[in-house]
């Protein structure tokens, strides 16, 4: 059982990381999904305190990732490590202007952070409890 | 006991031929065409695969433009031999509410892909709204000769021409060879030209070719638009069924059909060949394809309003009064009111 949540977590993660590809595939060849982005992008950018609540519930992820990953080091943490790497990357390198499906992308990466998070104090938890 | 078995078979045999014939009878009954197949005018918009490939083939300066939104996915999958790839965001943006780019810029899009005044082109999509949105900037610019694929990618193929795949790299042009626009009295760009327009001839007709829910204010139509309504003053111009399609004035096949019912129609709501008509949607596209046929028709005095109602309802939050809005069935006061 404990294998198959580990395989079916790291399937969302992939199936996140595909996504990214499908929303430049959607976005630059669906006229409909492109005007729909780029409408809800900017009612997102226009929404300030919305922004900035995103903002906040990333770092807080991040900080409690690194906390996570420092606490007990293994593969899986490892690999909590290199996407919150990815994740930050992406912030830094790009912006709404470069990339118009800019949110879109942050929130896959941001959604295998999460998962990786997830699967992280799965471990933890199973290492405290067999102690 | 064989023989009542038998006779039973036949019977369902028969009954499901009747059936067949019956149901592809219609079929065929409710496919009518604008286009003349047998006698194409040199005035014509619509023209068929024959006649493309016939102008192709006579005249070597002609550019065939498949028109998309996009980088060109399905037409780098198959296309006519020959034909370039036009990105409808060549001609607009939504920095721009989605209206058509100056003059100037389009001119530059259409000199990227070899096209000046004098070039016959021909735009087909397998949307009819991208290619008349294409070939509609290409008219207003001055262009001499436009034309589009009656039904476009799908008619050629079921005349059985070869298409090819991969990308065609057009050859630029510099010089457009005229002043642009070349036909600016085709184009309603924005809200306020309409609300100017209409002072000049408060006899304008405002026809919506958006579909009855949307006329009536039941749907906005699109995700990116809020509001619902349409224009005060706009009459209904049966075309659409959603937001996507301009299904009353297509057959099956794509091929725009005869529209004489479709013009019985409009007649209940005042649009006729006689007056003044802007045709909207609600950023351009669908009516830029009624655009076409009532030219191809005969209409002499027809226009788009490419603003429509995307940029209508924005001038309305700005300016009630200045833009008022209607929702509801004019033709139902009950059930009608203007917001301004």
């Amino acid at each position: 059982m404990k294998y198959f949540g580990y395989i079916l977590i790291h399937l969302l993660q992939v199936i996140s990381a595909v996504s990214i590809y499908e929303w430049y595939e959607l976005y630059y060849n669906h006229l409909g999904f492109m005007r729909n982005v780029s409408y809800y992008t900017q009612e997102l950018a226009a929404n300030r305190g919305l922004v900035w609540l995103i903002r906040g519930v990333i770092l807080a992820i991040l900080v409690l990732s690194l906390w996570l990953s420092n606490r007990k080091r293994h593969k899986e943490s490892g690999l909590l490590l290199l996407t919150i790497l990815g994740l930050v990357v992406w912030q830094v390198a790009f912006s709404l202007k470069t990339t118009p499906i800019y949110y879109l992308v942050q929130g896959s990466i941001f959604l295998i952070v999460v998962l990786q998070l997830l699967l992280v104090s799965l471990q933890s938890n199973k290492k405290a409890v067999s102690k | 006991m064989h023989t009542k078995k038998w006779m039973a078979v036949l019977g369902s045999l028969a009954l499901s031929l009747f059936m067949i014939v019956t149901f592809v009878g219609n079929a065929n009954a409710a496919t009518t065409h604008l286009v003349d197949k047998n006698n194409i005018q040199s005035t014509d918009f619509f023209v068929t695969a024959k006649w493309v490939k016939n102008q192709v083939k006579t005249d070597k300066k002609t550019i065939v433009i498949e028109a998309s939104y996009g980088n060109g996915k399905d037409y780098k999958k198959a296309h006519i031999p020959g034909a370039v790839h036009m990105d409808t965001m060549a001609i607009e943006t939504e920095a721009n509410n989605w209206n058509i780019l100056p003059a100037k810029t389009c001119a530059k899009a259409f000199l990227k892909l070899g096209v000046t005044k004098t070039t016959p082109i021909v735009v087909y999509s397998s949307d009819i709204n991208a290619a008349s949105r294409i070939a509609f900037v290409a008219y207003w610019l001055g262009l001499d000769n436009v034309k589009i694929l009656d039904g476009g990618l799908k008619a050629w193929q079921k005349a059985d021409y070869k298409t090819t795949k991969g990308n065609v790299k057009a050859t630029k042009a510099t010089d457009f060879g005229a002043a642009v626009p070349g036909r600016p009295e085709s184009l309603i760009s924005t809200s306020a030209d309409l609300v100017a327009a209409k002072k000049k001839n408060p006899d304008l007709v405002l026809a919506s070719v958006r579909s009855w829910k949307e006329f009536t204010g039941k749907t906005s139509g699109y995700s990116y638009i809020k509001d619902k309504g349409e224009p005060s003053g706009a009459v209904w111009a049966k075309s659409s069924k959603t937001s996507a399609d301009v299904a009353y004035l297509v057959n099956k096949d794509g091929t725009v059909k005869d529209p004489t019912k479709i013009y019985a129609t409009w007649k209940k709501w005042g649009i006729t060949p006689d007056k003044e008509v802007a045709f909207y949607c609600g950023t351009g596209w669908r009516a830029a394809t009624a655009f076409f046929i009532t030219k191809q028709s005969g209409w002499k005095n027809v226009k788009l309003f490419d603003g429509g109602w995307y940029d209508w309802d924005k001038a309305h939050q700005k300016n009630a009064s200045e833009y008022p809005v209607q929702v509801g069935n004019p033709h139902d006061a009950d059930n009608f009111k203007i917001k301004d």
